[in-house]
Formats: structure tokens, C-alpha cells, sequence
């Protein structure tokens, strides 16, 4: 479903992505990990098509698609869903116009006529319910006064609403309490299936108790330096990242 | 032409336009406004040299030679209908060119007086200095007075619309309006311009609006005429105490609008509130000059002004809040915020605060910025393309103004308004 190959991208002059390869395939999980400003959340970035960054090298194939040819909403219409680690507050839209305009938009891509009023409220309901959000929340603006915790499930909610083909979570977890997390876990748990995929990015391993990866990856200055399964995230928690920056610099 | 030749014309039709005047001409409606027709001998159209007409001039308009109306035209009601505000209930008073042509019937303490009914009454300029008050005073065909009996809750809004009629040539009309609202009354006004036909029109509106103790009044003026029509607008609120008036002002097309709104608050515990938006686009041109003026203590002002620029549109906001020395224990609000979308669009904002009473708050503020960029992202990124996604947010922007308004049944027309003027359609 997703593989990228060889992925350099920089700011600025800057390289931060120095060669990331990456395959997923429908179905799987798979876990990012690594410690703070080795690129995580560029790579989402870059993913999901912000234009800050310059692609210098490398190739993402998106279900066959090149990816990097594509604009950010055409890559949501086509099926990519980024959960932001920081979601901006949007005054004045609420988040049920949005979602209309979201989901008329991705049939619209797709071909289809617009969602009809009931359908959409019906979904809009069930949705809001798997994450446990109010629907009171419905007739606000988008993130607007909400807190670090709603402003998290309200992105699982949205990538509930899209139902996108990939999934990538960045930080979702930070900032939640269990409760919160549990929650989140459990919406996302709910989307899994056999045709669609989750890239989880996270800082701590206790997320991935709740959704179980399938691949654990390190990522670190740039590069995914280690891979493994969901033993690695256990042995990373109680080890930290030092032994893996040991192993590396022989090689440096 | 310029405006000095225009003027020079203008004084020159006065005698066909005392003709006209259905041998009326020796009225001393008419007698008074021949006064204010010698003095514009003595007065110019403004240029950029005048301090309050900086950044505004009506060159452009002037140029396409709007003649003055002498006489009222026939509505076609079909094509008004068809161009009206669906979905509201109001009492219509309509006028023709500035003149009254018909009204609904009046609700319980509601009265409506006319020069063209054989009523006295008229609208003097209250700035004898200013242009556009001595030519309206002095080529007002007719003069309208609103009336609201003390205690009287009108239930629905009393809508003025005026149409101009520019089918075969640009026009220039005045329009001469009072209203009077009496004690503990409460009253919603919606004034709109609509003008027919191709060519340009210009309106020149005079408004003078008396609130009495403890009465209500919400004034909206819907400016939505299209790009040939231009307006200049002179209202002056005068309130008494423990009164509130909120005026809100939509101007959402037009070649060139000029409105001057000042409020007096000339008693004590009285409340004004002043809301704005406007939404321009190629070359469009709107100023807003507001000035509240705090006379006696414990009065409060609420003013905020939003704009969107678009194309090469350009806009003007001037503010000014006077709190005399009586004025203490004065709350004054002012803000005006913009969203430029172009490189080309242009707005010039002035807030003028001039305080002499020591016990007072006071604030004010203006912003000038383009849509952020991590918002227009974040949509893009669920999805919604560049153009929608702009618009959206141009929507959100608007919105808080439309919100406040209150004639809830108003709110989808300005929605619409919105959105067609934005292309975007959220549904
Ligand atoms: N837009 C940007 N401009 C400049 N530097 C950036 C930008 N985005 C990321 N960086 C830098 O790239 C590095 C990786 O950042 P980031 O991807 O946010 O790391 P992580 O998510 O793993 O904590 C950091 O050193 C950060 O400062
Ligand atoms: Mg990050």
C-alpha cells in the first residue's frame, strides 16, 4: 500500500529525512518510534504533502500512485489520513460543515453525488460516539477552546469520518491520560481491517499496548536505524534509545 | 468631467429641478432647499486634501455624469420581488428614486409621515460644511418620517428599501429619512438599496434617528447593490437615556460606498453598538467612518468592523471615540480586523480615540492579515481544495458579524450573499 524508497527531504538546506525506506501493507500496523527532532513528524508531513519542505531524493508509491505528485487534498481524497500532533483551531467553521464539506469533496473525487443529509447525520452520530466525543461538539468550530485530549480524539474522529486507506498517527498519545488513551486506542482498533493500514508514531511504548503494531520501527536522525516487532517498543522502554545511538556510532 | 465641472452642472439643473417640483416649487420645503442649493456655491466636492477624504473619492462615479432625479419612477414590483429578500417577514416601505411610492400597512403605533403626503417635515443637514448634506437637502424631491408611539414593541421589521432607477441613464437620488422612536419602544429597521438597470447609480442618504429613554432600536443596512451602484450615507443617532441602538452594516457590492455613522450618546446609561463587514472584490471601494460620541457618564459603546479585500478592491476604516469630560466611568470598545486575500487589495484603518474624562475604559484595536497558512493546510489536508478551503475560512471570518445581527431569518441571505460572492457553495 505504501513504500517509500530511499526518502531525503529538507528544510531549508537542511536535510532531515536521509534515506527512509518504509513498506506497509494492507492490514498491518506499524509503529515509528525514536526520540524528539529525529523527523518524525516531518515524515508525516511530507507525507501527508506540506510544501516547507524540498524532496531531494526517493520515491513514495501510494497504492500504486506517486504520491509526491500529488496535492495534499487529493492524497486525503485518494485515502491518506494524518492525525496531527498539533491540530490547529479553526474559529468560525464547525466541525459538522467541515466534515460535509470533507466527505462531498473525497465522493466528488470518487465520482459520487454528495452525502444525503440523513446519511450523513446518521454517520456524523455514530462516529462522534465511537470516540466518545459530545455532540454537543458538533455545532463548534473546529477545535476551537477544546482541550490537548479532545482535540486528539476529535482527529480520530475526523479520520473515522474519512476512513482513509492509510493511517498516520503523530503523538496522538502525548498528553493523554489512560482513560483518553483507551478511548483513542479503541476507535482506532475499531477502523482496523484487513484492506486498510496504520502508521503509529509515538514516543511511548505504553500506546502500543493498546494498538498492537505489527512492526516497530526506530526512527533516528533521519533514518530508520532498527526495525522489529512489538518487543522492540518493550525493550526501547525499558532501555531508552541510548544502546541503539552505542550501536550506531561504531558504524559512523 | 471633473467633480468641479459636475458641481458647476449640478448648480446649473436646479431651476429645471424647482420646475419639476409639480408646482410645489414655492413650498417652504422647496424654499428651504433652494437655500441649501445657493450654498453650494461655496462648496466643493472633496479631495484627498481633506483630512476625512483621504483615501475615498467619488471621481469615478461623478465622471459618469449621474444626473439628478426630479421625480419618482414606476417600480416594477415583479422584478423588485424577484430581487428581494425571501423569507422574511417585514413592513415594506418602499420608495422610488428616493421618493415614497407605497407602504404596508403600519403596524399598531407605527406612523408614517411624507412632504410628498402634504406632511412638514424634512431632514436638515446637521454638518452645514458638508457637500453631500447640502445636496441632498437641496435636491430632495421628498422627505420620509418614521414614527414609533412610546412603549410600542413593533413585532416584525419595518423595512425601507429604496429603488433607483437606472434603466436609461445614470442617476444621482437623495434620499431624506427620520425616525423617531419614542419611550421604552423597541423596533428593528433593515435598509437596503436596490437599483434597476444598467447604468450607474449614486445615492445620497441622510438619516436622522431619534431614540428616546429606554427605547430599542436595531438598524441594519444591507448594501448589496452591485458594481455600478455607488452610495454616500449620513446617519446621525441621537440617544437618550438608558437607550440602546446597534447598527449593523453589510456592504457586500457597490462601486464606491462612503457611510458616515455617528452616534451621539447624550444622556446617561445609554448603549451603542456599531458592527461592519464588508466584502470586496475587483474594484470595488468602501469606507466606513464611524464616530461615537460619549457626552454623559456610564454609557458604553461596542464597536467591530470586519473586512475581506479581495482583486484590487480597497477599503477605508475610520473610528473615532470621544469621551467627553462628563463622560466618566465610560466603556468604549473599538475593533477593526481585515483579511487582505490579495496582493493587490489595499485598506487603510485609523482609529482616533480623543479621551478627556479620567475614568474610563477604553480599548481599541486593528488587524490586517492574510488567511494563515497552518489553517488553510490542515483543511487541504482532509481533503478540501485550496479554493474551498480559503473560502471556508474567508466564511468563518465573515460569520461572527452575521451572527450578530439579529434577524435570524436574515442570516441565510447573508450566507448566500456570501458565498456567491465568494463562489463557494457549502452545501
Ligand atoms: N519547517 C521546519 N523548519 C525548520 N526546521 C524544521 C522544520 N520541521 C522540522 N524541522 C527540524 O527537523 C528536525 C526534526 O523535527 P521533527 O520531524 O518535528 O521531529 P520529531 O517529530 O521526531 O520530534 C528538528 O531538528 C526540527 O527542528
Ligand atoms: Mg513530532
Amino acid at each position: 500500500m505504501l513504500s517509500i524508497k530511499d526518502l531525503h527531504a529538507s528544510v531549508e538546506g537542511n536535510e532531515i529525512l536521509k534515506g527512509i525506506n518504509l513498506e506497509v501493507k494492507p492490514g498491518e500496523v506499524h509503529a515509528i518510534m525514536g526520540p524528539n527532532g529525529s523527523g518524525k513528524s516531518t515524515l508525516a508531513s511530507v507525507l501527508a504533502g506540506r510544501d516547507d519542505y524540498e524532496i531531494s531524493q526517493g520515491s513514495v508509491q501510494f497504492d500504486g500512485i506517486d504520491l509526491l505528485e500529488l496535492s495534499p487534498e487529493e492524497r486525503s481524497r485518494e485515502g491518506l489520513f494524518l492525525a496531527f500532533q498539533y491540530p490547529v483551531e479553526i474559529p468560525g467553521v464547525s466541525n459538522t460543515n467541515f466534515m460535509k464539506a470533507c466527505i462531498n469533496a473525497k465522493r466528488k473525487h470518487h465520482g459520487q453525488d454528495p452525502m444525503k443529509p440523513h446519511e450523513f447525520l446518521k454517520m456524523i452520530k455514530e462516529k462522534a460516539a465511537l470516540v466518545d466525543l459530545d455532540p454537543q461538539f458538533l455545532h463548534r468550530s473546529v477545535n476551537e477552546g477544546f482541550s490537548g485530549g479532545e482535540k486528539k480524539r476529535n482527529e480520530i474522529f475526523q479520520m473515522a469520518m474519512l476512513e482513509p486507506k492509510l493511517g498516520i498517527l503523530d503523538e496522538t498519545d502525548s498528553g493523554l491520560d489512560i482513560d483518553a488513551l483507551k478511548v483513542v486506542s479503541n476507535g482506532v482498533n475499531a477502523l482496523r481491517n484487513e484492506k486498510n493500514a496504520f502508521v503509529v508514531i509515538t514516543h511511548y511504548q505504553r500506546l502500543l499496548n493498546y494498538i498492537v503494531p505489527d512492526f516497530v520501527h526506530v526512527l533516528y536522525k533521519g533514518k530508520i536505524v532498527k526495525s522489529g516487532d512489538k518487543s522492540l517498543a518493550l525493550e526501547l522502554e525499558e532501555k531508552g534509545y541510548d544502546w541503539i545511538k552505542e550501536e550506531l556510532t561504531p558504524a559512523q | 468631467m471633473t467633480p468641479k465641472e459636475y458641481k458647476d452642472q449640478l448648480i446649473g439643473q436646479y431651476t429645471e429641478f424647482k420646475a419639476a417640483q409639480n408646482g410645489r416649487a414655492n413650498s417652504d420645503f422647496q424654499k428651504q432647499g433652494e437655500q441649501f442649493a445657493q450654498s453650494l456655491g461655496q462648496l466643493d466636492f472633496p479631495t484627498k486634501r481633506h483630512e476625512e477624504w483621504k483615501y475615498t473619492t467619488l471621481d469615478r462615479v461623478l465622471k459618469k455624469w449621474p444626473k439628478p432625479v426630479f421625480k419618482s419612477a414606476p417600480i416594477d414590483h415583479f422584478w423588485l420581488a424577484q430581487n428581494g429578500i425571501s423569507g422574511i417577514q417585514t413592513v415594506k416601505v418602499i420608495l422610488a428614486n428616493g421618493i415614497l411610492d407605497r407602504f404596508d400597512k403600519l403596524p399598531a403605533g407605527v406612523t408614517l409621515e411624507a412632504y410628498s403626503l402634504g406632511n412638514q417635515v424634512e431632514v436638515a443637514p446637521t454638518d452645514a460644511t458638508d457637500i453631500f448634506e447640502n445636496i441632498n437637502r437641496a435636491f430632495a424631491v421628498d422627505s420620509i418620517k418614521i414614527k414609533v408611539a412610546a412603549n410600542t414593541v413593533v413585532p416584525i421589521p419595518i423595512k425601507i428599501v429604496n429603488v433607483l432607477d437606472a434603466t436609461h441613464e445614470a442617476v444621482f437620488a437623495q434620499r431624506n429619512v427620520e425616525i423617531e422612536v419614542g419611550k421604552n419602544a423597541e423596533v428593528t429597521f433593515i435598509e437596503r438599496q436596490i437599483t434597476k438597470g444598467p447604468n450607474t447609480s449614486l445615492a445620497n442618504g441622510l438619516t436622522h434617528i431619534k431614540v428616546d429613554n429606554n427605547a430599542q432600536v436595531k438598524h441594519l443596512v444591507l448594501q448589496n447593490d452591485g458594481d455600478n451602484a455607488s452610495q454616500v450615507n449620513r446617519t446621525y443617532v441621537d440617544q437618550n437615556r438608558d437607550s440602546v441602538y446597534s447598527n449593523y452594516v453589510f456592504s457586500l457590492s457597490g462601486e464606491v460606498i462612503r457611510n458616515n455613522l455617528r452616534i451621539s450618546l447624550n444622556a446617561e446609561n445609554t448603549v451603542g453598538n456599531m458592527y461592519g463587514l464588508y466584502l470586496l472584490d475587483g474594484k470595488e471601494h468602501v469606507d466606513n467612518h464611524t464616530v461615537v460620541d460619549h457626552r454623559l457618564p456610564n454609557c458604553e459603546s461596542n464597536e467591530l468592523y470586519k473586512g475581506v479585500l479581495n482583486g484590487y478592491s480597497t477599503g477605508v476604516f475610520n473610528g473615532k471615540i470621544f469621551v467627553r469630560q462628563d463622560a466618566q466611568k465610560t466603556n468604549a470598545y473599538q475593533q477593526n480586523r481585515n483579511l487582505l486575500i490579495s496582493d493587490h487589495a489595499t485598506i487603510n484603518t485609523k482609529p482616533q480615540l480623543e479621551i478627556w474624562a479620567d475614568d474610563v475604559k477604553c480599548s481599541h484595536g486593528c488587524t490586517v492579515g492574510q488567511l494563515d497558512e497552518e489553517q488553510l493546510f490542515y483543511l487541504r489536508s482532509r481533503g478540501i481544495d485550496t479554493n474551498s478551503a480559503r473560502a471556508l475560512m474567508i466564511y468563518a471570518f465573515a460569520s461572527e458579524i452575521v451572527e450578530k445581527q439579529p434577524v435570524e431569518a436574515l442570516k441565510e441571505y447573508l450566507f448566500n450573499a456570501i458565498s456567491k460572492k465568494l463562489a463557494f457553495n457549502l452545501e
